[in-house]
């Protein structure tokens, strides 16, 4: 008994995963800019692959031809729905503050961008910089070069 | 209710879904403005494409299928996070 609910519990959600994973798509093809296209992958990440990799994993606990190797079957499930869930918000959200303050592509048009506002003034920043400069070459090359930033 | 032929018919109603999904990605991914969009839709194809792993893993029964689902997850990850490095500070370490 508790073994078929186990498994109609597993199906629905690889059903209902392949059902979010479409609706993503949708929306990745037909969103206008790049930050609602962000939008509809987080959908497709977490509902469209996280969801059916943990009913996958049901599915294998309780399928009786995989024989013993079901609960290994079973545990690379668990370890790669943990894994989508810890990393696809990391990277998107590394993606798109990549996009954002590279200023990769056209921006949008915004009502309103309160990250812009808080951000420092670049000509602020500059003259931060012109105050505490120290005497040329003294200082070591720096490991990491902002020249991108500093554009 | 047998558990095998209904894990079929959910399988192939998935299958189904799936690549129709994933041509709707692969069109994103080609036809991307700019890069980053390509880089989200492959990201997306990724992440989908692990885990119809995992269920393909179970009706072959095969684990070796399953286990190269934990490969193509870290994948993903480490193309968002070496674009970022890239575009933000003009170079790729390791």
């Amino acid at each position: 008994m508790i073994n078929e609910i186990i498994f109609v519990i597993g199906s629905v959600a690889i059903l209902l995963g392949a059902i979010y994973d479409l609706i993503a798509a949708i929306g990745l093809l037909r969103f206008s800019d790049f930050y609602m296209r962000a939008h509809a992958s987080t959908v497709g990440t977490i509902g469209g692959a996280a969801l059916p990799v943990f009913g996958a994993g049901m599915v294998a606990l309780v399928y009786h031809p995989l024989g013993d190797q079901r609960f290994f079957m079973a545990g690379i499930a668990f370890t790669v729905g943990v894994l989508i869930l810890i990393i696809a918000p990391t990277g998107s959200h590394s993606l798109v503050s990549a996009v954002y303050f590279g200023k990769v592509g056209k921006k949008p048009k915004l009502v309103v961008d309160q990250l812009e506002e808080d951000l420092p003034k670049r000509s602020d920043v500059a003259e931060l910089v012109r105050e505490h400069e120290e005497l040329p070459g003294e200082e070591e090359e720096p490991k990491f070069s902002f020249r991108r930033l500093r554009r | 209710m047998d558990i095998v032929s209904v894990f079929q018919e959910v399988l192939y109603l998935a299958a189904v879904i799936y690549t129709l999904a994933f041509v709707l990605y692969g069109i994103r991914a080609i036809k991307g403005p700019t890069t980053a969009d390509i880089i989200l839709a492959v990201d997306c194809l990724s992440f989908d494409m692990a885990a119809f792993m995992v269920v393909l893993g179970i009706y072959f029964k095969s684990i070796m299928l399953a286990s190269g689902a934990i490969i193509l997850s870290l994948w993903a990850f480490m193309l968002d996070l070496y674009y970022t490095k890239y575009v933000l500070y003009g170079e790729v370490e390791v």
